[in-house]
């Protein structure tokens, strides 16, 4: 270890915040190094300074008036507000884009198709029509009716 | 922290009379002033009543709460240097404490040279070097709580208080050269 890095691990070796092995590694220095030995006892004096300081005084009576009167005020988020807390909001907006995907899409379907609701569910049936081979259905009833052709036909 | 989430006064009400001292004490030595040391602490304490329901016990609570205060009190300081023509009287700026002795006022006067002292170090040290000066000297969090609040690693926070350290070490030897009775009231 160099003595610019033992100088910096002074004083996290007197605040006990060095692993094992270099503190050893500190502690050899310094009984080696007189100068080194001066800085620590300088630090030392310096932390056990700050350890005399008075505390500084309590919050006062007015401070906890306002924090106490700013609670009151301040009234308390609805439910929704919070149940929505951040690991909850992402799934919720997952799903509402995705929704909002949908909604979209279906709309653009619809405007292709010209917004007729019968258009949408002759494309929808679009295969069994084909394999019927039948022309001029317009709606759903109409496709109905061929559906259960078969039926009529096996009734006697 | 779910009963002040839901507006529980009586629980917030012991919440701040646990937390307001540890809370004024960084805010105080952060910021150099009495009066905006209180300020802070009311905007901190209104964060967290704010911030309640989103509180995760994942870290220990005192480590949550030095984030808000520090967060706060870093912001503030540079608000503060932005409006340099609002700067606090050096008078107004200096700390208050709990009086000395009224009977000793040798001590009384002596405690106020070194609360002098002590306030143009921190004044000195750099922002980030001050929080966790000020934090581990004063508060008593440990090193790896001083990264988690300041989101650095225990390395850098080593180097902070290594640097804020012998900052303060430097202004209480030449003020000793010029006022040996701080030196006496120091050791």
């Amino acid at each position: 270890m160099t003595r610019p890095e033992l100088m910096e691990h002074l004083t996290a070796y007197i605040d006990g915040e060095l692993d094992p092995q270099t503190r050893a590694e500190v502690e050899a220095a310094l009984a080696s190094d007189p100068e080194l030995r001066a800085m620590e006892q300088g630090l030392r004096t310096t932390v056990a300074t700050m350890q005399q300081l008075p505390a500084p005084a309590d919050a006062s009576a007015d401070l906890r008036r306002r924090v106490l009167s700013g609670f009151a005020q301040h009234e308390s988020p609805p439910w929704w507000r919070r149940w929505l807390t951040v690991p909850r909001l992402v799934p919720v907006l997952g799903a509402g884009a995705l929704a909002a995907v949908v909604v979209v899409a279906r709309g653009a379907d619809e405007r292709a198709l010209g917004g007729e609701p019968d258009a949408i569910f002759i494309a929808q049936h679009l295969d069994e029509l084909e394999a019927l081979e039948l022309q001029g259905l317009e709606s759903e009833q109409d496709l109905d009716l061929v559906l259960e052709l078969h039926t009529l036909e096996a009734t006697p | 922290m779910e009963r002040i989430a839901r507006g529980d006064a009586p629980a917030f009400a012991a919440l701040f009379d646990r937390h307001q001292a540890g809370v004024v004490r960084f805010a105080q030595r952060f910021l150099g002033s009495r009066a905006r040391a209180e300020d802070a602490a009311q905007e901190v304490f209104l964060k967290v009543h704010r911030s309640a329901a989103s509180y995760r016990p994942t870290a220990a609570f005192k480590t949550w709460l030095f984030r808000i205060v520090t967060n706060h009190c870093l912001n503030a300081e540079r608000g503060q240097k932005a409006r340099p023509d609002q700067l606090v009287a050096s008078e107004e700026a200096l700390p208050m404490t709990e009086p000395r002795d009224a009977a000793d006022p040798a001590g009384t006067l002596e405690a106020r040279e070194l609360e002098g002292v002590v306030h143009r170090a921190l004044q000195a040290m750099s922002d980030r070097e001050r929080a966790a000066f000020a934090m581990c000297r004063f508060d008593g969090l440990a090193y790896r709580d001083i990264a988690e609040v300041l989101g650095a690693t225990e390395l850098a926070v080593k180097s902070l208080i290594h640097r804020a350290t012998v900052t303060m070490m430097k202004h209480l030897d030449a003020h000793r050269v010029s006022s040996p009775a701080v030196a006496g009231a120091a050791r």
